[in-house]
């Protein structure tokens, strides 16, 4: 009796062991092409920092943005970086809230990247400023009843959870490091011993920590569901045609599902080929993600034929030309594009069992993805060409926005932030959480604490 | 153009010349950079308007126009709505375009009749006031040449001024009486002075009376008031009477009377409501809003709170 137990025991610390040294090793190997990789993403945030330091001397005169379209591709950018920032919450909360445990893996994945995104939405209100150095007043003079300071609230508040909400499974999982990792820089020792907390895994360590987990998932959802809520405010709270709709909060948040998702099968696939995970991220989770997919691009396709049937139906004098113009005007090409090969194709290709492969699945989110931002640039900047006014003797730059070089280098510069973000991350913490993964799978010990 | 810039730096940055001779003295590397100091300063400095010949007889005409009080006062008045955008309103050329200074050296050389020449003429973005009456072109002359005047040359006197309403009468009269303290201490009154009456409102004050508004050798002055000025809910309202003259301290005195129309919608003002601003937000959003924030941290607070146990723990196990 007592030698079987001695087997078990040993089988299972056996596996624990393959699993950690399976998900730390990629932390040993700085490959050539991560090198180069990163440098180029240096490359791409000095060349936006550049840029906006180019803005800010000479004022937002250099975009494109005028009297009309006020907001340009930064506020799109906004919105697409807050919707993908959502998904942290729907792996690491949702998921884990309906016991759905095949997301397990991708739970850190999905951390990272609402950390990156959030970071980027927070950076892109600031650039789109004029006056960034009056950000503050917006906390110490902002109107109480101004969506804008609501906005400033949660999008700070999300920014906050996610670090803690990443941070904390981290914690073991660092601890591990801690104690397994030789070889390496002082600095990465020393911060491993300062982020493990002195964590030893003890019966009330874990109490406390799963504790302190715990509210974090529940405490993301409300917020996370307030923040694309809150920005979708920030337009639906305007008398303008296609802003002034009631549904545009679940509408922005089943949108933000589907951006969301679509970026983590992007970087499922990435890591799964980078770090060899191929035992961890199975065609399983490819499956279940191309599933979730459909799920939410269907609920996101239902708010779409909502956003806008209802207007084309009644046909106002601006609803009529808002709908115009998107449909069979100027936009049309870009907008049917957009909802074809970003949301329609997607939601037909993913129902076929051999396109939730992890091949197809990546092609079919980057398409996703990029839909995604297009959509954001297609509902934040036509409709601000049809005010309540006519347009009437203004200079020809006010009639149409086409974004200038300055503007496409800083969002550039955005998206290489975020990936830098993720990917400075992921060189020193493990991209799969190793403990949730082994309790997954029935091997570590210390869930002998859990109750 | 030169000649007036170098003059102009020799009187107001004559430490700049004599610093460079200094420097040029000590080091000459020094003085390099100080004389780039100084072009930049230069260079930095408003520009001249080019000079702007005069015919000689039209220079020698004469101001016909006493600068009487009430010149002034109607000068003024013309000059705030004619001139004051451009010159800026104390006629130092700073208004919203860059315009000649009226109170510069080589403006207030000029004669009466140069600047009444200009006036009619008008060259570049000055444009030409024929259309207005002689007289108001002097008036107006009169007021430009107090600009120039440096206050603390003029000796203030100090002045008292009540509101008066007369009541009994069916016409609604405002009466404001402006006395002074002789120096056996009983008051006097002030006669020949101007006194603007008003009505405050939310932003600034409405003028209710004209330019001519001067005191009487009693020491009052009178104005109708306005039948069609809104009050609040009961119609009461503030009038003001402001006393504004040369050789009088500024001085006003306010007084509530209820001679203004009644205002249903006074309410509004008082009420909290989204459209408002920060003092009056609604109750419930601000109970929400600010209910929402301390859930939301203090269980952010909370959750630190955890960690640092964990730590504690950590500390005390290793």
């Amino acid at each position: 009796m007592s030698g079987s137990t001695e087997k078990k025991k040993t089988a299972q610390s056996g596996g624990f062991e393959k699993i950690s040294e399976d998900l730390i090793r990629p932390l040993y190997h700085n490959t050539f092409g991560n090198q180069v990789y990163i440098r180029v993403l240096i490359f791409f945030v000095i060349v936006g920092v550049i840029a906006y330091g180019h803005q800010l001397l000479d004022g937002l005169g250099l975009t494109a943005m005028r009297d009309y379209s006020s907001w340009g591709i930064y506020i799109a950018s906004f919105v697409f970086w807050v919707a993908v920032s959502l998904i942290g919450s729907l792996i690491s909360a949702i998921l884990k809230l309906l016991s759905q445990n095949w997301s397990t893996p991708l739970s850190r994945i999905s951390e990272l990247i609402a950390l990156g995104a959030i970071a980027m939405a927070a950076a892109s209100i600031v650039i789109d400023m004029g006056r960034p150095d009056r950000v503050l007043n917006i906390a110490l003079h902002g109107r109480i009843q101004s969506p804008i300071v609501w906005d400033f609230l949660v999008v700070n508040t999300y920014l906050v959870i996610s670090a803690i909400l990443l941070y904390l499974p981290l914690i073991p999982d660092i601890a591990i490091m801690r104690d397994k990792m030789t070889g390496i820089p002082k600095w990465q020792k020393k911060t491993y011993e300062m982020l493990a907390l002195g964590w030893q895994g003890t019966q009330e360590q874990w109490k406390l920590l799963k504790r302190a987990i715990w509210i974090m998932i529940i405490l993301i959802l409300p917020v996370a569901f307030s923040i694309h809520t809150v920005t979708s405010w920030l337009f639906a709270t305007n008398s303008r045609t296609g802003w002034h709709s009631t549904i545009f909060g679940p509408y922005f948040v089943s949108g933000a599902f589907v951006a969301g998702a679509a970026a983590v099968v992007i970087a499922m696939y990435v890591f799964r080929k980078r770090h060899k995970l191929q035992d961890y991220i199975t065609d399983k989770q490819f499956d279940m993600m191309g599933k979730l997919m459909v799920l939410t691009m269907l609920i996101y396709l239902y708010f779409n034929i909502n956003e806008y049937l209802v207007p084309g139906y009644r046909w106002g004098r601006l609803d009529g030309a808002h709908i115009h113009e998107l449909f069979l005007g100027h936009e049309a090409p870009l907008f049917w594009t957009t909802q074809i090969l970003g949301l329609i194709l997607p939601i037909f290709l993913l129902m076929f069992k051999g396109m939730r492969k992890p091949l197809p699945s990546l092609v079919i989110a980057c398409f996703v993805l990029l839909g995604a931002w297009v959509k954001r640039v297609l509902i934040v900047i036509p409709t601000q060409f049809h005010p309540q006014f006519p347009i009437q003797n203004v200079p020809e730059s006010f009639l149409h926005y086409i974004p200038t070089w300055t503007e496409i280098l800083i969002t550039l510069g955005t998206v290489a932030g975020a990936l830098l973000i993720i990917t400075l991350l992921v060189r020193i913490f493990p991209v799969i959480p190793i403990w949730e993964v082994a309790h997954e799978k029935g091997y570590h010990k210390i869930f002998k604490a859990e109750k | 153009m030169k000649k007036a810039t170098i003059r102009f730096l020799k009187q107001k940055n004559n430490w700049i010349l004599n610093l460079k001779l200094k420097m040029m003295k000590a080091n000459y590397k020094t003085g390099i950079l100080t004389i780039i100091l100084v072009f930049t300063t230069i260079a930095a400095l408003p520009q001249d308007f080019p000079e702007w010949p005069v015919p000689n007889n039209e220079a020698a005409v004469e101001n016909p126009v006493e600068a009487t009080k009430e010149s002034v006062a109607a000068g003024k008045a013309l000059f705030n709505t004619q001139c004051k955008a451009c010159h800026g309103e104390t006629g130092k050329g700073d208004g919203l375009i860059k315009s000649a200074s009226l109170v510069s050296e080589i403006f207030t050389a000029q004669t009466d009749g140069a600047i009444y020449w200009k006036l009619v003429t008008g060259r570049g973005q000055m444009p030409p006031f024929a259309a207005q009456p002689e007289e108001q072109l002097w008036n107006v002359i009169n007021y430009i040449r107090l600009l120039s005047m440096n206050p603390e040359d003029m000796v203030m006197k100090n002045a008292i001024i009540s509101i008066i309403f007369d009541e009994d009468s069916e016409k609604k009269e405002v009466t404001a009486k402006v006395e002074e303290f002789t120096e056996d201490g009983t008051k006097a009154p002030v006669s020949n002075v101007k006194v603007n009456f008003g009505v405050k409102r939310y932003f600034g004050v409405l003028p209710i009376s004209s330019t001519s508004t001067f005191t009487d050798a009693a020491g009052e002055v009178s104005v109708s008031f306005p039948d069609d000025i809104i009050g609040n809910e009961t119609g009461e309202l503030v009038v003001i009477a402001a006393l504004e003259d040369m050789e009088y301290n500024p001085v006003e005195a306010s007084a509530e009377i209820s001679w203004g129309l009644d205002n249903p919608n006074d309410y509004w003002t008082e009420r909290r409501a989204l459209w408002k601003d920060n003092d009056y937000v609604p109750i419930w959003l601000l109970f929400s809003f600010i209910g929402g924030a301390l859930a939301v941290w203090g269980t952010i607070g909370y959750v630190a709170l955890l960690v640092f146990k964990i730590k504690r723990i950590g500390d005390k196990v290793s």
